[in-house]
């Protein structure tokens, strides 16, 4: 890392203003060092993006690079052996490390508020936020650590949703058979397609400026956004095509309710390979890691595929639930861990390489809860629990593992949907 | 104990006068290399604390000073002494900062160190956000510097 040139003033006393009492800008660099020791990587990371002063600070002192170590250690890997990487890559690495410990073993706090008014299946997380919705007349976007809602987006009466998906800018939503936008920050939503300009969409998602919808009748539709043409027309499958996922390479992938994965260049249209599950059970869920080229399925009857995108060979296969799987995420740049849930309602954490199931969590529901309300929400917090390898899942009380119509993963923790009002957090600590 | 040991006055910064063992004050390491190095004076001026911050900081020294010659590092002790450092440090945020500010100036490591981690945990598990709402700090980057500072570590946002 990088060390500024010395003297870089950041001089943070400011006695002057002798009001309201002592202040934290008075703590001078040293005081802020002894302070910022007692953080941990992620709080610490955090803490660069609050002020420049304190991102000087802790940039000039070696914090960092001690975390690094001591996380590199925690994680069991050896400080000594392998060569020196610039530290800021891995930094990302031994924190993925860490992500990963913690979803394995780490103890779960579970929290749960009210999001809708009605019930709702999917939640999608990312850059701090939350998107929730399906099944209510509006989107909510909230704001992960105060539970508060930030955002709404209406659907129009005569419309439902389907699908949806976001970014800084926009959320994109399948309005049944045509395509709807919205602009964040904003009051603008915009239509862009006619009525009926699909046959029928079950799932979208989208790379500027094309949105693929899939549709029942077996096809992928390109629908360019700015243009606002379906573009293409690409044939899939020959039963409905009930979930994508897009590469950074421009290909799609689609799952079918006939059970096979086809993935075909967006660009030429061409299929590139078809991926078959051994089960020809319904493909239910698809997700894609870039940063692995891995391509993770789950199935109607609880099988989980993963295939290698560069070689398009199965890597793993294995049956982890006798139900349906709804969703399988994993953290953007985390090669290690998978999320799924589904039907059962048992929060699986899955090694991405092998399939091998690390830990199943649900609800504690013995033991009693607590709730806070803040300005914003009344959240229930309850712990959640491991399964011991032998267990039952069946045997579980089903309060215990309300059904996960969706989850989305963030650092250390998921958030899932239980096609009900309410949304739930997971949090994993070590 | 108290019939042998000598005693010493410190002085704050709005005149406020505090009689305590030598003992006591020692904890703090300026002061006690203060005498080492030949100090004679009737009493030691502390300029930078005022005499409210002072007292508190020297009900500390005197709670340390007990349990170190009373119990050695036992761990009934040990945990009774923490349970006090707990309810010592609930105080408002502008105080917590004046004893930071009285324990580096008196080189005092051990309230140094529970006064600092005390401000790390209001700290912990927040968003950017919150931390500058909890501390009143100013947010001086532009929405670009601070979309690059959260680009450049994006898992730790996520």
């Amino acid at each position: 890392m990088e060390h500024g040139p010395s003297g870089g003033s950041t001089a943070m006393r400011r006695r002057s203003s002798v009001r309201g009492g002592t202040r934290m800008e008075w703590l001078e660099h040293d005081i802020l060092c002894i302070i910022f020791s007692f953080l941990d990587v992620f709080d610490l990371v955090r803490c660069t993006a609050v002020c420049k002063s304190w991102n000087a600070v802790i940039r000039k002192s070696e914090l960092l690079q001690v975390l690094y170590f001591k996380l590199r250690r925690d994680s069991g890997e050896s400080t000594s052996s392998g060569q020196r990487k610039s530290m800021e890559f891995g930094l990302q690495e031994v924190a993925m490390k860490y992500h990963r410990l913690c979803l394995q073993r780490g103890r779960i706090d579970i929290h749960r508020w009210k999001a809708h008014s009605v019930g709702v299946d999917q939640c999608r997380m990312k850059m701090g936020l939350l998107l929730t919705g399906v099944g209510d007349k509006v989107m909510r976007l909230w704001s992960l650590d105060s539970y508060k809602c930030e955002e709404e987006y209406y659907i129009p009466d005569t419309a439902s949703l389907v699908d949806f998906d976001f970014d800084e800018s926009k959320i994109v939503g399948l309005l049944g058979s045509r395509v709807g936008i919205w602009t964040r920050n904003g009051k603008r939503s915009i239509f862009p397609s006619r009525e009926g300009t699909f046959s029928k969409g079950l799932c979208v998602r989208y790379i500027d400026p094309d949105a693929v919808i899939g549709c029942e009748d077996g096809t992928a539709r390109v629908f360019d956004m700015y243009s606002r043409t379906c573009s293409r027309i690409i044939k899939m499958h020959a039963g409905p095509v009930t979930c994508l996922a897009l590469s950074e390479e421009e290909l799609i992938l689609s799952g079918s309710s006939l059970g096979s994965v086809s993935i075909s260049d967006l660009a030429s249209d061409q299929r590139v390979a078809r991926l078959r599950s051994t089960d020809s059970a319904g493909i239910r869920t698809l997700c894609f890691n870039p940063c692995s080229h891995l391509v993770f399925a789950g199935t109607a009857v609880g099988y989980t595929y993963c295939w290698d995108l560069r070689t398009m060979k199965s890597l793993w296969e294995t049956r982890i639930s006798s139900n349906v799987l709804y969703s399988l995420s994993h953290l953007r740049s985390d090669n290690s861990t998978l999320a799924v849930g589904g039907i059962d309602g048992v929060l699986r954490v899955l090694n991405q390489n092998t399939g091998e199931v690390l830990s199943r969590c649900l609800i504690d529901d013995e033991r009693p809860i607590s709730s806070t309300r803040n300005m914003h929400a009344f959240i229930e917090k309850k712990k959640g629990i491991r399964l011991p390898e032998d267990a039952e899942v069946d045997r579980i009380p089903r309060t215990c593992r309300p059904p996960i119509t969706c989850l989305s993963v963030g650092m250390k923790k998921v958030v899932t949907a239980h096609n009900s009002k309410y949304i739930r957090m997971w949090k994993f600590n070590m | 104990m108290e019939s042998t040991s000598k005693k010493v006055t410190l002085s704050s910064s709005d005149g406020r006068t505090f009689e305590v063992e030598e003992a006591v004050a020692f904890q703090s390491q300026t002061i006690k290399h203060l005498y080492e190095t030949g100090y004679t004076g009737d009493f030691i001026p502390v300029p930078n604390v005022t005499g409210d911050i002072l007292s508190m900081v020297l009900r500390y020294c005197e709670k340390h000073v007990d349990s170190d010659t009373a119990a050695g590092k036992e761990s009934f002790y040990d945990n009774k002494l923490k349970r006090w450092d707990a309810l010592f440090v609930k105080v408002d945020q502008s105080t917590l900062f004046d004893l930071i500010l009285a324990a580096d100036f008196m080189n005092i490591n051990s309230l140094m160190d529970l006064t600092c981690k005390t401000v790390a945990n209001m700290m912990k598990g927040k968003t950017t956000e919150e931390i500058r709402g909890t501390f009143n700090i100013k947010n001086d980057y532009t929405p670009e510097a601070e979309e690059m500072v959260r680009r450049e570590n994006q898992w730790a946002f996520e």
